[in-house]
């Protein structure tokens, strides 16, 4: 945001500038390949659905790809495998998962390359939700406790 | 340069789980170890940086610091500062005092205090003026490099000409971001013709372009410590000088968090497609949706435009693509404006296509971006060695530093060698932080072997096993830049996890 910004201000500062050093700016920008088509699971946002289930079983750190948290959900049309990220956000948010738990999920579906894994970006149990991506479908685990933010992040010791 | 910006790639991933309990910090003695290093070796000022996890809120969280120290050749840090960005903020530190001691084989600890406590590292030299050091405090992981200072360096006046730059980490919301691209630095205090890629969770910015960019400066007393202040393209960092061909950069904004290097670029340097030409290595990290990821390969240009000789492991949360699996067909084109950017990508006709951001530094090294859907990662790419790889040739002593994720995040730092009596054979010694309590190992022996492939200008196994035990066994494969240095990519499916090897003398 903060590149955004100055950029914006930059434009406009430097109108006199821009007028004269556009043809050289329009010049000097390089282009960029189309994108591919993906070659792996991606989360497509404008899929997005909500789950909601019976927790069958529940992993914290799968030993198989996607490495991380997994929970399996029996749903109306049947069981479905949800990869969660890192169980480390769920843990810091006390957020348990055991069998029979009902649970919703937001998420979309991901499938390729022989996997089919529903990977979610917020779960919620009873009133407890924990986000775990972000909209654009990064692991908010990344963040770690960035990501749970607020007073709560103040909670830290120790040297640094 | 046997290391540029790949560890901090790595662990702009770091995906871990929640930090276990228990047990004690398990230290060994060392054992007797050859070499000519000692605490003498390490004298002087000495820019670091590095990034990690840092325990907040009762979970990892993405950190980083950069620094400079000053060691006096006999065990004590007499002075120095740090930048460091949290998760509550960014801070900056001076250092009060610390300790360190070297081994004869180039590892070492060390102790840094500030007013905050006092933090601690493992380090392992390749020679006087660099190494790798990785942070081993239960509540703090992190692995990066140091470099010694060259103090006349540390004036506007010299950190003039064209650069290009890689810094990754955060945005303020939380998306993993990789920044590549050049500058030109003025020697007073602006930047021109800022060209640059972002890369923001797997999302490409295409190229930006600016022609007044930024600006810098240098603190009042840069001359004790190498410190400065640099806004590129809206962006605020501190940069530590190394010398006038490379600095430090860490992200002074919050709650997003960067950290990266930039390296001089080749002065008066038209790029074309002529300045991509031979075999090349690379290593990149970072994230996808999936979570951690990283990437090793090689491939060759031919100095017009198209790739061939394509190599590739890619490690992604566990999942692993090994190129080439079908017919691979590639192409590039090194920017019509001459700054040193471009694009490479390769289609593989079995796995599909690969597609990256470069900006060349020289013709033999660069920043390096993969723009595939979703997908976040960035690291270097080296050119190749044209000379023998052969098991005698890489026969020698190294240090090594790998990073990564597995149920955790996990930093390693070590010297091993390479027998040159029985080719490949591998034995040495590590230290490394599984981040947490008792979760900090010193003095690991360590035994494996590196196996070189029919050609071994492609891709080699390297595999390691510590001990006592109980063992574990880490799987590599090894792309050779050249007999001082190979780049490693884990190939494990329950951790991914990335490092370099660099030759001692």
């Amino acid at each position: 945001m903060q590149r955004k910004l100055f950029s914006r201000a930059l434009g406009l500062s430097s109108c006199a500038l821009l007028l004269f050093g556009g043809a050289v700016w329009a010049q000097q920008l390089a282009q960029r390949p189309q994108k591919a088509a993906p070659r792996g699971l991606v989360y497509d946002a404008a899929r997005e659905v909500v789950l909601e289930g019976t927790v069958i079983n529940y992993t914290a750190n799968s030993q198989t790809a996607p490495l991380g948290a997994r929970v399996v959900l029996q749903t109306a049309s049947g069981p479905v495998d949800v990869h969660l990220g890192s169980a480390s956000l769920l843990q810091a948010s006390n957020f348990s998962l055991a069998s029979g738990d009902v649970v919703r999920v937001l998420g979309a579906n991901a499938s390729g390359r022989g996997a089919d894994i529903f990977l979610a970006r917020m779960i919620q149990k009873g009133a407890q939700a924990v986000a775990l991506r972000t909209p654009a479908g990064a692991p908010l685990s990344i963040a770690g406790g960035r990501a749970l933010g607020g007073q709560k992040a103040q909670q830290h010791g120790g040297a640094r | 340069m046997k290391r540029l910006v790949l560890l901090g790639a790595i662990l702009a991933a770091a995906f871990a789980a929640a930090c276990g309990g228990g047990g004690t910090v398990v230290q060994l003695p060392p054992p007797p170890v050859p070499g000519g290093f000692s605490n003498a070796s390490f004298n002087g000022q000495y820019a670091f940086s590095m990034s990690g996890r840092e325990l907040c809120v009762g979970v990892g969280s993405f950190f980083a610091r950069a620094g400079s120290i000053t060691a006096d050749g006999a065990g004590h840090i007499t002075g120095g500062v740090e930048d460091v960005n949290t998760c509550t903020g960014v801070l900056k530190l001076q250092f009060t005092g610390g300790t360190y001691s070297v081994q004869p084989d180039g590892r070492g600890i060390l102790s840094l205090t500030n007013n905050s406590g006092t933090t601690n590292y493992s380090i392992s030299l390749s020679s006087n003026a660099q190494g790798f050091i990785v942070q081993t405090d239960a509540a703090s992981t992190a692995s990066g490099s140091l470099q010694k200072q060259d103090p006349t360096a540390f004036s506007v006046t010299r950190l003039a000409g064209p650069y290009v730059f890689d810094v990754n980490g955060i945005t303020g919301t939380l998306d993993p971001e990789s920044i590549v691209g050049r500058f030109f630095a003025d020697g007073v205090s602006g930047l021109q013709n800022v060209a640059y890629d972002s890369n923001i969770a797997g999302a490409p910015s295409g190229q930006q372009f600016l022609a007044t960019g930024g600006f810098y400066s240098l603190d009042a007393n840069a001359s004790q410590t190498g410190r400065g202040t640099i806004n590129i393209a809206g962006t605020n960092y501190a940069l530590y000088i190394v010398d006038a061909t490379r600095f430090k950069l860490i992200g002074t904004g919050f709650p997003e968090a960067f950290l990266g290097e930039a390296f001089a670029q080749v002065p008066g340097a038209a790029f074309t497609n002529a300045s991509l030409s031979g075999p090349y290595s690379f290593l990149i990290g970072g994230s996808s949706t999936m979570g951690p990821i990283s990437t090793a390969g090689r491939f060759a240009a031919d100095g017009v435009g198209n790739i061939t000789g394509v190599f590739l492991d890619e490690n992604n949360n566990g999942g692993l693509t090994l190129l080439p699996k079908g017919t691979v067909t590639g192409t590039y084109t090194v920017d019509a404006n001459g700054l040193g950017g471009g694009t490479i990508t390769w289609n593989d006709s079995t796995v599909g296509a690969f597609s990256f951001i470069f900006y060349l530094a020289s013709p033999t090294q660069a920043v390096f971006q993969e723009t595939d859907n979703q997908i976040t990662s960035d690291g270097t790419l080296l050119g190749q060695t044209n000379s023998p790889i052969t098991a005698a040739t890489l026969a020698g002593k190294y240090v090594y530093s790998w990073s990564g994720v597995s149920n955790d995040e996990e930093d390693f730092v070590g010297q091993l060698s390479v027998s040159n009596a029985t080719p490949g054979a591998i034995s040495g010694t590590m230290d490394f932080n599984e981040f947490g309590p008792g979760k900090q190992f010193f003095n690991f022996p360590i035994a494996g072997t590196l196996t070189l492939g029919s050609n071994p200008a492609n891709n080699n196994t390297f595999q390691v096993q510590t001990t006592p035990n109980p063992p574990t066994t880490f799987n590599f494969t090894a792309y050779v830049v050249n007999t001082n240095t190979f780049l490693l990519v884990g190939v494990d499916g329950n951790r991914v996890i990335v490092g370099t090897a660099a030759r001692q003398p």
